[in-house]
């Protein structure tokens, strides 16, 4: 695997991450999360 | 406001990752004690971080004294003069931890949280648990004595003692490998140490706010908060909970730690797969492990072998870990309840050792097939332990 894909793979995680947390950190998202339970 | 949430905590860390990538050798450790206690000043309030200072101040001033007294053969006097620094020392934090969780000595003092009739001896001790400053002047103060590494001056200390990035939930960073950082060059801003220290930092925030959460909104709604466990089940969901919020905020440390090349240690590596309790205990708040061995077990256990022999090792052995693990329990907090609870982790530890000796003298107990099997089983019933110590030891904790 070349570099520049490690890198696009890495960041692209990292981003993966960091969206669901401030999604989390949204309490409407978690209100409609939990509705559906 | 949960820290990691605040702006400013985020502001600190770029500022510090770029003034420290021009800092190389001695003054490192001083230029980021410097600009910790204006962090600290900033996020939690000039007083906590004059408390700080006072607690280096104190144990430097009582350090370098003995060790002066020391180098002119008045072991008596060095001696005084660090039981003098250890009081002061425990009056500056129980002072401060008084002042700030009851807001007077009168109010502390009749305070009916720990019962009635509670001595202020045990008042101070109380004070004094669940602290990772408490035993970080701890390590400072045995790694200095023992000749392990050098004292620094106040300011570096203030910023071994509380830095801005482990202030919530540790990790407890040992004194020589902190100050490690002295003897180290500059480390200039490199794109792959901000990727990487990134993927630390997210994956921590994940755990915390993405899996943490969750676990939480589960079990107790979207404002809810987790109370008393009825059932073991409960207690079972608490301890997953647990390990997600403590390791997310020691994977933030971390993460903040390589930014700022400031030596930040791993406090958890997956100790859920552990096969053993003693297994699980190097894998789980692996700093408070590492403190209590390089502190209590390794010192004792070699007193006790020297003075036993090591033909009784394996007998006399159990002595260090009850008081280790003692230890840990008190640590915790100052009560009855957690010291059974870490005398019998330590026991438990203890029995699993023996076991271990016993059963490689049989050679079936090496043959892959069973090993295999072992480390299969091994996770559940480390799971189960801790999940029925954690049972007992949080309805004392919550007087059910």
């Amino acid at each position: 695997m070349n570099t520049t894909l490690k890198l696009v793979l890495l960041f692209g995680w990292i981003a993966l991450k960091l969206a669901i947390v401030t999604a989390m950190l949204d309490r409407s998202v978690v209100q409609f999360i939990y509705a559906g339970f | 406001m949960i820290i990691l949430l605040d702006p400013r905590f985020w502001a600190f860390v770029v500022t510090a990752s770029i003034l420290l990538s021009a800092v190389g050798g001695s003054t490192r450790s001083t230029v980021f004690g410097a600009l910790n206690l204006v962090f600290l000043a900033v996020l939690i309030g000039p007083i906590p971080a004059a408390a700080v200072f006072g607690l280096a101040l104190a144990l430097w001033t009582g350090l370098a004294v003995a060790d002066l007294l020391r180098t002119r053969g008045q072991e008596r006097g060095a001696s005084i003069v660090l039981a003098m620094m250890a009081a002061a020392v425990v009056a500056v934090f129980a002072g401060y931890k008084v002042l700030h969780d009851h807001g007077s000595v009168e109010a502390w003092m009749s305070s009916t949280l720990l019962g009635p009739d509670v001595g202020i001896a045990v008042r101070t001790l109380t004070a004094l648990s669940f602290s990772y400053v408490f035993l970080r002047c701890v390590d400072a103060a045995i790694t200095v004595t023992t000749g392990r590494s050098a004292l620094r001056n106040p300011l570096a200390l203030a910023g071994y003692l509380a830095p801005f990035h482990m202030l919530v939930a540790g990790p407890i960073s040992s004194y020589a490998d902190y100050f490690a950082m002295d003897e180290q060059p500059p480390t200039p801003a490199s794109f792959e140490r901000f990727a990487w220290s990134l993927n630390d930092i997210s994956a921590g925030l994940f755990y915390k706010f993405a899996i943490a959460e969750s676990l939480r909104i589960y079990a107790f709604g979207v404002r809810g908060g987790f109370a008393a466990p009825a059932s073991l089940f409960d207690t079972m969901l608490l301890l997953v909970y647990i390990f997600f919020d403590f390791a997310g905020y020691s994977r933030v440390a971390v993460g903040i730690g390589r930014l700022c090349s400031i030596p930040t240690p791993e406090n958890f590596n997956a100790p859920f797969l552990a096969s053993s309790v003693t297994a699980f205990w190097t894998r789980w708040h692996m700093s408070l492990s590492a403190f209590v061995w390089r502190n209590i077990y390794i010192p004792l256990q070699m007193t006790l072998t020297r003075r036993f022999g090591i033909g009784r090792a394996h007998l006399v052995g159990v002595i260090p870990l009850l008081l280790a693990f003692g230890f840990v329990g008190l640590w915790h907090r100052f009560s009855g309840g957690f010291l059974l609870w870490g005398l019998g982790m330590g026991a438990i530890l203890w029995i699993e050792k023996m076991v271990r000796d016993y059963s490689l003298s049989f050679p079936a107990m090496r043959d892959r097939k069973v090993r295999i099997l072992a480390s299969l089983l091994g996770p559940a019933y480390v799971f189960i332990v801790i999940a029925a110590s954690l049972h007992y030891v949080m309805r004392q904790f919550l007087g059910i």
